[in-house]
């Protein structure tokens, strides 16, 4: 049994929201502030990720000592799994070519790597703090749904469907028949290639099963440990504001709390800003100007509409970041970003 | 105008208005004459565009010559099954087998390879067929849509022969025709926006495909040398120095777009403006009718 947990803080939200940017700042901030922090991402923009994983560390001597960066990569992690197989099993897969260019295509693979991750670090006590910077999904309730999915997919039934020589009773001998016709029709649409190597994967995947199996069992228990802290990210446009609401009320409705909320690209602007520059725009007849202006008025008007809903009876804290204005980060740009981030007041 | 029968994809970061684009761009193409498909590739079809219609697989008629549909892999790949297995019955012992289906779920590719398959059926005479002049694919973000192009490559490199191999040689043979295929990278002038673009473009050349640089709800320059004026005029008066958060972001936004266009060169750029929101519709036409 585990008994003291590290403190795990998952980002959720949408892709192209700035959730791997307010991961990264967040881990940055609590780096700064004295916490060794561990901090798990997926493939960010390349820039990003030679900024947060520069070879040789960091420059600031205080994110030197602190902060650690990983990035997962799918492929990597289940090619660390091979250890727990035989050397022939291994070698096969390595071999496999469905396996070396297309493991990431696998449903929920990139979830199983951020759990896979989770459970070799949360128990170590080397850390304060564990950041998760979570697989951008459509809807991320799927984030808790997938270590079931996955299990329920390498349960050795399922596996064993595939590969199985059944011949005990007349029952197993029908569904033999049914099961080869299947392939028979498989490998005639596919080419026979294709069927080799998805069968020899589906084969030495099965052999993986106990170790996935069991990471998934702990993953479960991990997710939802009281230690284990939510934030939503998303950003200041209407829709995505709208968006953010239902899935917080989605995911409200099961044992998940979250404790933050991240307001990215969020804009404060008063609107007695936007009446002098209509006033002026109108006395001197820029007509095209004031239509602007009142298209963004109205635009504004929605978007902080929007904002007051999201926090009306809220218990988690809200947190709002502006705009990146640089064109490269540089490590001082993101500890100085970093410390922009302000909660948010209503 | 010359019926060129085509496929548009439009991708790019997340946020940069790709559903928005791409169905004004669909729109405006069934305008002028074309018979048009919109698509979404999706697991789960969103509602978001088409509040009171649900998009299915099968195209939903939306407008004179406008169709639309939300695709997965599964349902493209049963239909490609469906029109093979010619045999009822075999047909049906496939799909009915649990091992296929648990297959179909987790096999790696065999989802996008059909998606790709069907999409460009009809430009490489390959049944079943499309019967549209112009797709126009609401395609996912930059890192999706990637994985999903890199797929017929992949599969070459297991079988570049039999059945698998016709297709993806067929497949790549479309995407990389810059008569058939469109991919629009849409971007804002952001920097991370940025970053991504330039990323999808150094991708997409790797994979021998091209793309065309699209920038989205840009600061119209008329009305960027309005907002200068007024701001020169109230400058000079006394009482007016106070905070203007709108004012500089307007300012640094014009420009940094002023930046992105010296950057990557006005050629082969296509613009769209953020004035109102009906004027993106004037603004596709415009654009049509010059391009297509």
């Amino acid at each position: 049994m585990i008994t003291s947990l590290t403190p795990v803080y998952f980002f959720l939200g949408p892709g192209g929201v700035g959730k791997s940017t307010i991961s990264a700042l967040t881990a940055i901030k609590y780096s700064l502030e004295g916490k060794k922090v561990l901090i798990a991402t997926f493939d960010p923009s390349p820039r990003l990720k030679d900024i947060l994983a520069p070879k040789g560390g960091f420059q600031n001597q205080t994110l030197n000592m602190n902060l650690e960066v990983v990035v997962l990569n799918s492929k990597e992690i289940f090619e660390s799994l091979l250890r727990y197989v035989d050397v022939n099993t291994s070698e096969g897969i390595k071999k496999n070519k469905l396996f070396k260019h297309l493991i990431e295509r696998i449903q929920g693979v990139q979830e199983f790597s951020s759990l896979y991750f989770l459970n070799q670090h949360v128990s170590t006590n080397k850390y304060d703090l564990i950041i998760i910077d979570t697989p951008p999904l459509q809807n991320s309730l799927d984030f808790f749904s997938s270590p079931q999915k996955l299990k329920d997919l390498f349960a050795s039934t399922i596996v064993k469907l595939f590969i199985g020589d059944f011949n005990k009773n007349w029952f197993e001998k029908i569904f033999k028949k049914t099961r080869d016709l299947a392939f028979v029709t498989l490998k005639k649409l596919t080419g026979i290639d294709f069927f080799e190597q998805l069968i020899s994967l589906m084969k030495a995947l099965e052999k993986l099963q106990p170790i996935i199996l069991k990471t998934l069992n702990d993953s479960q228990s991990i997710l939802f440990a009281p230690s284990s802290l939510y934030s939503f990210v998303t950003s200041f446009e209407e829709q995505n504001l709208l968006n953010a609401e239902l899935q917080m009320q989605m995911i409200g409705n099961t044992n998940i709390k979250f404790s933050a909320l991240y307001i990215n690209k969020y804009e404060s602007i008063e609107n007695d800003e936007i009446n002098s520059l209509c006033k002026l725009a109108n006395a001197s007849n820029k007509n095209n100007l004031l239509e602007y202006l009142n298209y963004r008025k109205t635009k504004y008007e929605h978007q902080y509409k929007q904002l007051k809903t999201l926090v009306k009876d809220a218990r988690f804290k809200l947190y709002t970041l502006t705009q990146f204005v640089s064109y490269e980060m540089t490590e001082a740009d993101l500890i100085t970003k970093s410390r922009e981030i302000h909660e948010y007041n209503t | 105008m010359v019926k060129n029968e085509k496929i548009h994809f439009f991708t790019g970061k997340g946020g940069v208005g790709k559903s928005t684009l791409s169905i004004a761009f669909a729109r405006e193409l069934a305008h002028s004459g074309q018979r048009t498909l919109w698509l979404e590739f999706s697991q789960t079809p969103t509602l978001k565009h088409f509040s009171k219609i649900e998009l299915t697989h099968k195209p939903v008629n939306l407008a004179v010559n406008l169709d639309a549909a939300s695709w997965n892999g599964e349902d493209c790949l049963q239909e490609f099954v469906k029109y093979s297995v010619k045999l009822r019955l075999i047909y049906e012992t496939f799909y009915r087998s649990k091992a296929i289906n648990a297959l179909i779920k987790a096999a790696p590719a065999l989802r996008e390879i059909a998606f790709l398959g069907y999409l460009t059926s009809h430009l490489r005479d390959v049944k079943p067929c499309l019967e549209y002049d112009q797709v126009v694919v609401d395609a996912p973000s930059t890192g999706h849509f990637l994985a999903c192009l890199k797929v017929p490559e992949a599969l070459l490199d297991i079988s570049d022969f039999g059945p698998m191999g016709f297709h993806c040689k067929g497949i790549l043979d479309v995407l990389r025709d810059n008569q058939k295929t469109a991919i629009y990278s849409i971007f804002l002038a952001e920097p991370l926006v940025l970053m991504e673009h330039n990323y999808l473009q150094q991708e997409l050349g790797l994979l021998g495909l091209t793309s065309t640089p699209w920038m989205n709800k840009a600061l119209n320059p008329a009305i960027f040398s309005d907002l200068k004026d007024i701001i020169s005029k109230s400058e000079s008066s006394p009482t007016a120095e106070v905070k203007r958060p709108l004012v500089n972001k307007l300012l640094s936004t014009f420009e940094q777009q002023q930046q992105v266009l010296k950057d990557l060169g006005s050629k082969n750029l296509i613009m769209t403006y953020e004035d109102h929101r009906d004027a993106i519709e004037v603004q596709l036409q415009a654009i049509i009718r010059s391009n297509f």
